[in-house]
């Protein structure tokens, strides 16, 4: 039984420049305490599609499909009516930025608001417990009265965690936990993050480019390319075998997931604003032929749960090699 | 906290010697010679040998340093010298007129803040719209139009077509409004579009955003969120046009016939009103540096960035 139902989301700007499609035909579905990771490179769509869910897109944007809650499509709400799910029901945990937290109040006074609002909590209980929240984060209940610029980036980051989970939310959209974190925070956050997931059981959504983060939280992974789902399937398996050329890409980008090998990075840049034609991965693809450019794939199913959204069927193995060794010798002396 | 504090009324001793100094220099450049002006104000061309008697009696012969010392040790004792015109104490003229002035300033400040809050906001939450526009056509109206002129259309309007408030002179509530709208109106144009510019950025931040997305209701997003980061500049800016105003603004009190310390000390330059003209200089140095002080203070209360320094 899904908790929240995505289906044929997509979200277009109009802009002087032409129509830009910054989500296009999304669908996915998040089961009760499900972890989701959705991946792709910066300007791929993914925060884009989180706004979508929250309905927070600004006014210029059309959206189009529908995004299933509890029976309603939220997309079809008054803001009235989606004030009432938002944070209680949903809630996402922004990406970490120095203004992601008003300055003019304190992080008490900023996780109290939806606690007033949602919950109906008194001042009074609303403090009590929002000291509570940022203890249950790791930061002890006194930085409920500190204000946001006297907080490093990883205690903002538990503070942008309290504040989501003020309402205890059914779904979790997390955009972006990791970023401008030092090693050390990361780790936390990240162990911070299963810890919580498993306490409050909420269904979560993880939106990043990091790649490796993705792989221990989630237990299914969407890649996104140019606004469009490219390969999904549980996360384990599309990482030791992607399918996608794209996100085979993206893993051999990856240092944390591939360690001893060459780093391989996907040739060419990401589109700008006007998409190429047919398949929007068609220019950087190594597999790429003719039809590639002139239709778009869907996304098809493959045994196992997986679906790729290619029209070579996913990656084409032309030559495997097994068992092949490479030594370096070293001069001695020299340094390499 | 009370450190600052003493350090900035330390600040003050500074100030006031290099006004005291500047002032005094310029008004012994400019040309003219009080004990000519005082004697002919009788109406009588005086003889040479009065007006140098009454120079000789003011102090007016000895050498610059001498006059300048003499004042400064006398003011140093508390007393800031007569005026030539009307002989009175000039720290008593000075103060009996404030009153009027303070009132007027804030009456100009409040009548601005009720016209420049709502439109700010306003025309930063439908920009573009034609309240907007309209804002934008008043704030080049206000800005542009000179108070004289602003001046003797309200009080034709008001006090001389439709008879509803007075022309002239200060009293009751009525005769406040005249005045402060032409002062306040000019000054709303200009304060509008900074709050609107406060409030746009404001609006653009990602913690309105969060907010959003907290469902809150949207006047708690502007209220509570928008707005307090928009008001900082404005706040800044108030102190500067505060004290403007304090020092008594020359067109409008002589417009409304004002009793207000402005008119006074232009009044005083035009006579060569020596001592008047020390001491309103002297006077006003105090007043803005005091004002800058509140409004500084205000600072520390409204910015918990300011108030509690980094990492703290």
């Amino acid at each position: 039984m899904s908790r929240l139902e995505v289906k044929k989301l997509c979200c277009h700007f109009a802009t002087e420049g032409g129509r830009i499609e910054a989500v296009n035909g999304v669908s996915f579905s998040l089961a009760a305490g499900e972890a989701v990771g959705l991946v792709g490179e910066s300007g791929c769509g993914k925060t884009t599609l989180a706004l979508a869910v929250m309905g927070l897109l600004p006014p210029t944007a059309r959206v189009s499909g529908s995004v299933s809650f509890r029976g309603k499509n939220l997309l079809e709400l008054s803001e009235a009516e989606k004030d009432l799910f938002r944070w209680r029901h949903i809630a996402m945990v922004f990406q970490n930025s120095a203004e992601v937290l008003n300055p003019m109040l304190s992080v008490g006074e900023q996780i109290a608001e939806p606690l007033r609002r949602h919950l109906g909590l008194g001042r009074r209980e609303a403090e009590k417990r929002s000291q509570e929240l940022l203890e249950m984060v790791g930061l002890g209940g006194e930085w409920a009265c500190r204000y946001p610029h006297q907080l490093s980036g990883g205690m903002r980051q538990r503070a942008l965690l309290a504040l989501a989970l003020a309402c205890e939310p059914e779904i979790l959209l997390v955009d972006e936990p990791t970023s401008s974190l030092d090693p050390d925070s990361r780790e936390e956050i990240l162990r911070l993050l299963a810890e919580l997931q498993n306490r409050y059981g909420f269904s979560l959504l993880l939106i990043s480019h990091d790649l490796s983060a993705v792989a221990r939280l989630t237990s299914r992974l969407l890649v996104m390319y140019a606004g469009r789902v490219v390969e999904e399937g549980p996360t384990e398996e599309v990482i030791a075998r992607p399918m996608h050329p794209y996100t085979r890409g993206l893993i051999s980008s990856t240092p944390h997931l591939f360690p001893y090998r060459d780093l391989w990075g996907i040739p060419g840049e990401t589109p700008g604003l006007k998409l190429p034609s047919g398949c929007a991965f068609h220019p950087r693809c190594t597999q790429a032929v003719e039809k590639c450019r002139q239709e778009a794939p869907g996304l098809a199913p493959l045994p196992g749960g997986r679906r790729v959204a290619c029209h070579r069927g996913g990656i084409v193995t032309l030559l495997e090699a097994k068992g092949i060794r490479h030594e370096y010798q070293l001069a001695r002396g020299r340094r390499l | 906290m009370l450190g600052y504090l003493l350090k900035r009324l330390l600040y003050l001793v500074p100030v006031m010697l290099g006004v005291s100094l500047i002032t005094f220099l310029l008004i012994n450049l400019a040309p003219g010679d009080p004990a000519g002006l005082i004697l002919r104000s009788g109406g009588v061309e005086p003889t040479r040998e009065a007006v140098e008697a009454l120079r000789e009696e003011l102090g007016l012969n000895d050498p610059l340093y001498l006059q300048y010392g003499r004042w400064l040790w006398r003011v140093l004792h508390g007393d800031w010298g007569r005026s030539f015109r009307t002989g009175r104490p000039v720290v008593e003229e000075l103060l009996s007129r404030f009153p009027a002035t303070l009132e007027l300033a804030l009456a100009a400040t409040l009548f601005m803040l009720c016209l420049a809050l709502p439109l700010g906001i306003l025309s930063a939450l439908y920009r573009h719209a034609w309240l907007d526009h309209l804002s934008r056509l008043g704030a080049l109206l206000g800005a542009s139009l000179p108070g004289f002129w602003l001046g003797l259309v309200l009080i034709y309007l008001f006090a001389v077509k439709l008879r509803v408030l007075p022309v002239m002179g200060r009293g009751g509530l009525e005769h406040l409004v005249l005045p402060a709208v032409t002062l306040g109106f000019g000054l709303a144009a200009v304060y509008a579009r900074i709050l609107r510019a406060g409030m746009l950025d404001a609006l653009g931040q990602d913690y309105i955003k969060v907010a959003r997305a907290k469902g809150l209701p949207e006047k708690w997003v502007i209220g509570r969120h928008a707005l307090k980061n928009a008001l900082l500049p404005v706040v800044t800016l108030l102190g500067l046009s505060f004290g403007h105003l304090l020092g008594g603004v020359v067109i409008v009190e002589t417009i409304f016939a004002w009793p207000g310390v402005g008119k006074f000390a232009v009044d005083s330059i035009f006579n060569r009103d020596y001592p008047v003209i020390q001491g309103y200089a002297l006077f006003m140095s105090v007043v803005f540096v005091l004002v800058n002080l509140v409004v500084d203070l205000s600072y520390v209360l409204l910015d918990p960035r300011i108030r509690l320094g980094k990492g703290s």
